[in-house]
């Protein structure tokens, strides 16, 4: 799996200690959010998660895919058919995404605090 | 380009049943969708070998990739049904045409070759999408192909779009 990481909020939060930190981190614990990729679209075209969530992405087309990030923060490679790619998202962001075979297939992730 | 035009005109006669007494069989369009994504992959590796453009080169490896994938997955299915396509007119007409089609191409360089490729992208597709949609599906009978035909029929058209595109970023015309 992907990780993409925001080194900012890290270094922020080191600084406070575990007794702050872990109430936050149990509130919101990290989710896993499927996306099919079936007839050259993406089946969830603007998703929003949270930081530490994973999102997967299941391509059931014949022809390959990837979810690449346009300004090239982020890429799950090549999915072949039947099989996934995901990335874990520990950074927010605003990203526009699409599949670098096929550029008219695009979405839209931001990942929120 | 004369020599595409009445290449594909012929092949879209026969893929239509205009020059046949009788329809094809499921063997035999099995043999001619296989046979048209190889010719397809072939065209894309002699793109790959001249072109220098990055459009025409990153659709070269995209049909590349795709239409082997699509095959693979054909492949599958003839090994899981255990029969064996069977090799017929349009095929050899599809092969012999894009023999006729290379050996026009090979003797081309540069911006002369990409509208080359690109428009002969753009009517292949056209023609065989035509086909697969009009004729193959329509008169397979054996579901699991008819849903491969199907599902291939998706990634062709994606293609299409992709090649008229190529096309009017190239400028052929001008």
């Amino acid at each position: 799996m992907r990780r993409v990481k925001q080194l900012h909020r890290r270094s922020f939060c080191g600084g406070l200690g575990v007794v702050l930190t872990a109430p936050a981190l149990a509130a919101s614990d990290p989710r896993r959010h499927l996306i099919n990729i079936s007839r050259f679209r993406y089946s969830v075209s603007d998703l929003t998660v949270r930081i530490g969530d994973i999102v997967v992405w299941h391509n059931l087309d014949s022809a390959p895919h990837t979810a690449t990030e346009k300004a090239g923060a982020w890429d799950t490679g090549q999915i072949d058919r039947d099989q996934r790619g995901e990335i874990e998202f520990t950074a927010l962001g605003h990203y526009q995404y699409y599949c670098a075979f096929h550029p008219n297939m695009t979405a839209r992730l931001i990942v929120a605090e | 380009m004369k020599t595409t035009i009445l290449t594909l005109a012929m092949l879209a006669a026969i893929g239509s049943g205009a020059a046949r007494a009788e329809p094809m069989n499921d063997l035999q369009i099995a043999h001619t969708a296989y046979t048209a994504g190889q010719l397809d992959i072939r065209y894309a590796h002699l793109a790959l070998a001249v072109s220098e453009n990055t459009a025409v080169r990153d659709f070269a490896q995209t049909m590349i990739r795709d239409h082997t994938a699509v095959n693979d997955s054909a492949v599958a299915l003839i090994q899981k049904l255990d029969v064996t396509p069977e090799d017929n007119a349009l095929s050899q007409a599809l092969v012999e045409g894009a023999a006729q089609k290379r050996a026009e191409m090979m003797a081309l360089t540069g911006k002369a070759f990409d509208c080359a490729y690109a428009t002969n992208e753009l009517g292949y597709h056209q023609v065989v999408n035509k086909t697969v949609a009009e004729d193959f599906i329509p008169n397979v009978t054996v579901e699991p192909l008819k849903e491969l035909l199907t599902d291939a029929l998706v990634t062709f058209k994606v293609h299409e779009g992709h090649a008229e595109h190529m096309v009017a970023g190239l400028s052929c015309d001008a």
